[in-house]
């Protein structure tokens, strides 16, 4: 056996693109070549060891599909080679390979066929199979009368129960509901745990980075990054920021919002005033800011919120209440966000604060993600987890009523 | 241009399969299903027999034969060829499908196709058989020579459609032109009119057309039972034009394959 799964080297794509089908046809028969070129990939190299799992990221028209569709032979290279040890099966579109005009039963043959497997094989996941896809009567119904959730979760039952020794999820997943995706999960996991080479691509940072060991970041037909997952999507999240910003710069509406409001500074300081941005458990945050007021407005509104590194929010304050609503007269202001005993265990945190004008449809960006990180010492090793919960604990002895 | 063969002989456990789903495929949700196929034919051979028998006062015999009879053994094997070219000429664009989005060994669809229809060839000649002794002609041994027929007819139809399904990925007027040439291919043929009304000039233009050597096969291993033509210069040439089809198709076939999925 070989020692990695798939290999790729010096792997290049490029999409001929012509102005009609004639010339199409007449440069294959005469050799010539006056196409223009998409560059989709290029000089793409990495390998993957057997049961390892990636994920890839990347922004749409990257060429992440590309090379999903070159690694399943659907399509070619036009330079570099390739290996890949062991049967493939991929689930770029649940419904890949499905006859519209065949039945549920007939479809899971052909499939099985198309991945190359023989009829017994197919007869014995059939039952798997048609358990899993939880369609009932439809399965002997022709697809073309399916609901698009019915034909991926068939789809996706074929392709996780061919046994595939590599595994190659598209977005595909986030199609079904949630139950649908928790079933999804679980069997992934299963196979996962088999040792199966599974190559994932997401828009989910999160799911990212919960199944996979390791990433790679593809940014226009090119790796940009590669290497340990949670490094990759740091990477690339950091890199989804500045092109966020950018846009905005670039939009209307904030034009409109700097002849509102000007963002003067901000600053992070602790209990005694320090600027940091490191702290310890229980220790009082301050953020610090200052701002202008260029038109009079009734008032502006002060929204902030806390999320984990996987953008689950802990908490956000509800902007509506009178609490949040600070002076809106033309002036210069400082502002002050003060955490007192912030009970956030050690880890990383990004707050986000916003500044709303009266209408609350302009807003500037006081700070966004900026990171926090809560340090761990071993004096306030008082638990795992995100916050901390004040708890009692109590015990008596136990008598019969 | 052995590989191209020797894909398709290994495969071709996964090819008869593939071709019986086709069929099925094809009549899925009508009432009389696979009846079609025969059904279809039936009405076509009537059509044509009204026309030149009731309607131009044609002879009732030709050779010896009664023409309805002469008629639908013609007919027989271009019925296979009309379908199995039209629908060849697709046999790519139809599987998009399947070709876009998995890998898959994409050298065995012309062969898939014109083995579902050689199995609804074989469907149509089995009523020709029951014609035929209904009407007297028991079939003795030279009717095994239709063994050869048909394996020629379908390794024609096979290399064809290797070309046409494969051009018309990236020339879509292909399917349209194969489809006219067809339809036209049945008047200028003799398939409904005997060979020897043409004058001699033009019989031997006519030797060229495979159609006319396989028609002309059929109805002598079902009929006449001449073993003079089997072993004629017609059969020559015959194979000599399917091994230069062969040729040009999968040298054509090596150039279209990289860049198939990108195309469709």
């Amino acid at each position: 056996m070989n020692s990695y799964a798939v290999e790729l080297n010096n792997l290049t794509k490029h999409y001929k693109i012509y102005k009609s089908n004639f010339y199409k046809f007449w440069d294959l028969v005469t050799y010539k070549d006056r196409a223009d070129y998409h560059i989709a990939l290029e000089n793409i190299s990495f390998k993957i060891g057997h049961g390892e799992v990636l994920g890839i990221m990347g922004l749409n028209g990257s060429g992440k599909s590309t090379l999903l569709k070159i690694l399943t032979g659907v399509t070619y290279p036009t330079s570099g080679n390739y290996t890949v040890n062991g049967r493939i099966s991929s689930l770029l579109e649940l419904s890949a390979g499905f006859d519209e005009f065949m039945t549920g039963y007939e479809n899971i043959f052909l499939k099985g066929y198309l991945l190359g497997l023989e009829k017994k094989e197919v007869s014995n996941i059939l039952e798997k199979i048609i358990d899993f896809a939880d369609i009932g009567k439809y399965i002997y119904q022709p697809v073309r009368l399916y609901s698009s959730g019915m034909k991926s979760r068939l789809g996706f039952a074929i392709s996780v129960f061919v046994n595939p020794d590599i595994f190659i999820i598209d977005e595909a997943i986030s199609v079904g509901d949630e139950s649908f995706k928790i079933k999804c999960f679980n069997v992934i996991n299963k196979i996962k745990s088999k040792g199966t080479t599974i190559l994932f691509v997401s828009h989910s940072l999160n799911t990212l980075s919960a199944f996979c060991d390791k990433g790679i970041w593809i940014h226009n037909g090119k790796i940009q990054d590669s290497g340990d997952i949670n490094q990759v999507i740091f990477k690339y999240r950091e890199f989804l920021k500045s092109i966020d910003t950018k846009k905005l710069d670039t939009t209307k509406d904030i034009q409109k919002v700097t002849d509102i409001f000007q963002r003067m500074g901000s600053s992070l300081r602790n209990k005694v005033g320090e600027k940091t941005s490191r702290f310890t458990l229980n220790d009082e945050i301050n953020f610090n800011f200052t701002y202008k007021v260029k038109k009079s407005l009734e008032f502006v509104i002060i929204k902030f919120y806390i999320k984990d590194r996987f953008n689950n929010l802990i908490f956000e304050n509800n902007f509506t209440k009178a609490e949040y609503k600070l002076n809106g007269k033309i002036g210069t202001y400082n502002g002050r966000v003060k955490l007192e005993s912030t009970n956030l265990l050690p880890g990383i945190y990004l707050i986000t604060i916003e500044l709303y004008d009266d209408s609350i449809f302009n807003k500037i960006f006081i700070l966004k993600d900026y990171e926090i990180e809560v340090i761990f010492n071993t004096d306030s090793d008082i638990g795992n987890g995100l916050v901390y919960l004040e708890h009692n604990i109590f015990s008596e002895e136990w008598r019969r009523e | 241009m052995l590989n191209f063969l020797k894909i398709n002989f290994v495969n071709r456990k996964k090819i008869l399969v593939m071709a019986i789903m086709d069929l099925k495929k094809l009549y899925a949700g009508s009432f009389l299903g696979l009846i079609w196929i025969i059904l279809k034919h039936l009405i076509i051979v009537n059509v044509f027999w009204f026309t030149f028998y009731i309607g131009l006062r044609g002879s009732n015999y030709v050779d010896g034969v009664p023409y309805f009879i002469w008629l639908i053994v013609g007919l027989a094997p271009w019925f296979f060829i009309n379908e199995s070219l039209t629908s060849g000429a697709q046999a790519m664009l139809r599987k998009a499908y399947i070709i876009k989005k998995i890998k898959f060994q994409v050298e065995i669809f012309p062969i898939i196709n014109t083995t579902t229809n050689l199995i609804s060839h074989f469907m149509f000649l089995v009523i020709i058989f029951g014609l035929l002794i209904m009407n007297g002609f028991i079939p003795g041994l030279f009717d095994l020579s239709l063994i050869y027929y048909l394996f020629a007819t379908f390794l024609f139809l096979w290399v064809t459609t290797i070309l046409t399904s494969s051009v018309s990925v990236l020339i879509r007027d292909v399917p349209y032109f194969v489809q006219s040439i067809t339809s036209a291919l049945l008047w200028l043929s003799p398939i409904l009119w005997p060979f020897t009304n043409l004058p001699y000039r033009l019989q031997v233009i006519m030797r060229l057309n495979p159609l006319h050597y396989l028609v002309n096969g059929y109805r002598n291993a079902l009929l006449f039972h001449e073993i003079a033509l089997f072993l004629s210069i017609d059969t020559i040439i015959f194979w000599i034009e399917v091994l230069g089809i062969y040729i040009i198709s999968v040298l054509n076939f090596k150039k279209i394959k990289p860049i198939l999925s990108d195309m469709l």
